[in-house]
């Protein structure tokens, strides 16, 4: 029985263990994304977090709406050589590469912790192609301790990695096949490095994609002028962090309005102030990605202060924030 | 368990050209931390420069639950950490890391340069608290360009472990690099102790110096690599080093290690920052 199949006023029924701590006031932070329901709208964003062992010294990993696991794919993955990463003007680039352990030893060795610790598990997987996008998929459907699946179309860092989220076609025909191929509700993640991202998500909603999430990280570069030579030894890499934030603000205030289905804001999100901007803009849940590296708490204060803005508000829900944004008559609409 | 704390800032003074020592108060980081370990600072809030960066513990006085730190100005962040006052505080996290292994019996020779010495001057006041025998059987080696550059000297000398010095202009100690002086030290101390164990921290070139010396010599060496580290805890893969795939047989004392052709990345930050030298893939 899905949740909103419950009789009205099953308080009781519903009530987190967060909510009976807080008292019967307290706002409630559960929120849908398609038929996945989510104890609340902060997830950590995928490599960010790893596989959630080493998140958990720090965040009680039940506490979070949800852990989105580091890309799996078929084969284990070495990833890029170093370095890998270097700061730029509030932010940084990364060229991991996707390092990963594959699907098997993720299914065998890191989701068995993740279930003991409670966690909700949205495991992000990257295929080569339509077809390998569906095998992981459908590898992952009778595994138990997945709440849904996240498609990365979008890595930046592998050959062929942004091929899928920048053809609309390829976009919903990845989708496509990832439905068909499993139970679990699907989110493309998609990627800003696009002319038209409201097109890729519609492509994402037509193949049957639950929810979307965006952004994945820009690409760009950095040079050290000393040596002459890029920073990166992957000359390029995906920028990250609150550089990238108002890019991120807009491209879900388009695509929020352009689908039906939830959309999920990620991208440069440091505080709670920083999340709510994207449920205005029409996100229903958020991902914090880089803040984590600034300091591994830093999802959980995100949600405290989401919570704390909705009691000082008078909030009832989550839901009474998501797309409420505030449009003058006269401010032309961004949208299409 | 490491953790994140806003830490007041008790001391801030200059110890060298561009060489701070940072005093913090953080209690749980100075209970647990071990020498090699390190922790992330950054300011409390920063948003550019946005990551911690990461120091060795140099001190961790547990009884007043401070710890110390020394960096060295390379760059915007550590540009910014200069105007940091006491009175102010700093976001701290750790302590973090893999820390040496400190063998109870045998000798051993501390070998660095440059913001490579803090995690051996930890290592070296903790052998200098130990019996007079441990005491007697520890050698210090720092090397530096210029004699101005040399750090800690003092807090070495007060420890009791024999302390050599080189620079590469002849100022002060030994003329030449630092690496010179491990030979005859090994040699010596094999002949006398049996077993040596050499512990390095510094720039590249010269851990990968000290690696091969150990190597040729047969005795064991263990390397605290520093790499640009984002989060510190092991969570983005970012500060990865080429290993090679390892072996082991045995127990304790009774443990024979071995490597193997494969070849992979490892987190300097969550699998080291201390690593055997002989893991380490130096030429790539």
């Amino acid at each position: 029985m899905s949740s909103d199949q419950l009789p009205v006023n099953s308080d009781q029924l519903l009530v987190t263990p967060h909510q009976q701590r807080a008292g019967r006031d307290a706002p409630s932070l559960q929120i849908h994304i398609g038929p996945l329901c989510l104890r609340n709208p902060v997830m950590t964003a995928s490599g960010t977090c790893g596989y959630g062992e080493e998140l958990a010294e720090f965040v009680p990993l039940d506490k979070l709406g949800a852990i989105v696991t580091k890309t799996v794919t078929r084969h284990p993955r070495e990833g890029n050589p170093p370095p890998r990463v270097c700061e730029t003007a509030a932010g940084m680039l990364n060229a991991i590469g996707l390092q990963n352990v594959g699907i098997e030893r993720f299914i065998s060795d890191k989701l068995p912790f993740l279930r003991d610790a409670g966690a909700t598990v949205i495991a992000n997987i990257a295929g080569e192609d339509v077809a390998e996008f569906a095998e992981l998929a459908r590898r992952l459907d009778g595994v138990g301790g997945v709440a849904a699946i996240e498609l990365n179309l979008s890595c930046p860092n592998v050959a062929g990695g942004l091929d899928f989220s920048t053809d609309p076609q390829l976009t919903e025909a990845t989708c496509a096949a990832v439905k068909a191929a499993t139970r679990l509700p699907v989110i493309a993640k998609l990627s800003p490095n696009v002319t038209d991202i409201v097109a890729i998500a519609r492509a994402a909603v037509a193949g049957g994609a639950d929810a979307v999430s965006l952004i994945n990280t820009l690409v760009g570069m950095a040079i050290d002028v000393k040596t002459r030579r890029p920073k990166l030894a992957n000359v390029t890499g995906g920028l990250s962090g609150p550089a990238i934030k108002p890019v991120a603000l807009r491209m879900v205030y388009q695509v929020a309005q352009a689908v039906s289905v939830p959309v999920i804001g990620i991208g440069g999100i440091m505080t709670a102030e920083d999340a709510l901007e994207f449920l205005l803009a029409g996100a229903s849940a958020v991902q914090v990605g880089t803040a984590t590296f600034t300091n591994p708490r830093v999802s959980l204060d995100v949600l405290e202060g989401i919570e704390r803005w909705m009691q000082e508000n008078g909030m009832g829900s989550v839901q009474e924030i998501v797309g409420g944004l505030r449009l003058a008559e006269h401010v032309p609409t961004l949208a299409r | 368990m490491p953790s994140v704390i806003s830490a007041p800032i008790l001391a801030h003074r200059e110890v060298a050209p561009r060489h701070f020592v940072l005093t913090l108060h953080a209690p749980p980081i100075a209970a647990s931390a071990q020498p090699g370990q390190f922790v992330q600072v950054r300011g409390v809030d920063w948003v550019d420069p946005l990551l911690p960066r990461p120091f060795s513990v140099m001190r961790a006085h547990r009884d007043k639950g401070d710890i110390e730190i020394l960096y060295r100005v390379v760059g915007k962040g550590t540009a910014l950490m200069t105007r940091w006052q006491p009175g102010g505080n700093a976001q701290v996290f750790g302590p973090l890391g893999k820390p040496f292994q400190l063998f109870p019996y045998g000798a051993r020779v501390l070998i660095g340069g440059g913001v490579g010495i803090p995690p051996l001057l930890m290592l070296a006041e903790q052998c200098g608290r130990r019996p007079e025998a441990m005491r007697a059987a520890t050698v210090v080696l720092q090397g530096a360009r210029t004699a101005d550059q040399l750090l800690c000297v003092e807090d070495f000398q007060r420890t009791g472990v024999t302390l050599e010095l080189a620079t590469d202009d002849g100022s002060t100690g030994h003329h030449g690099l630092v690496t010179d002086l491990l030979k005859p030290h090994i040699s010596r101390l094999q002949a006398r102790y049996g077993t040596v164990e050499v512990f390095t921290c510094g720039p590249m070139a010269m851990m990968r110096a000290v690696a091969e010396t150990c190597r040729d010599g047969g005795v064991g060496c263990q390397v605290c690599l520093e790499a640009p580290m984002p989060c510190g805890f092991g969570v983005c893969m970012g500060c990865v080093v080429k290993v090679r795939g390892a072996w082991e047989i045995g127990q304790g004392s009774r443990r024979i290690k071995g490597w193997t052709m494969e070849r992979h990345y490892k987190r300097v930050c969550h699998d080291g920052p201390v690593f055997d030298a002989n893991e380490v893939v130096w030429d790539e």
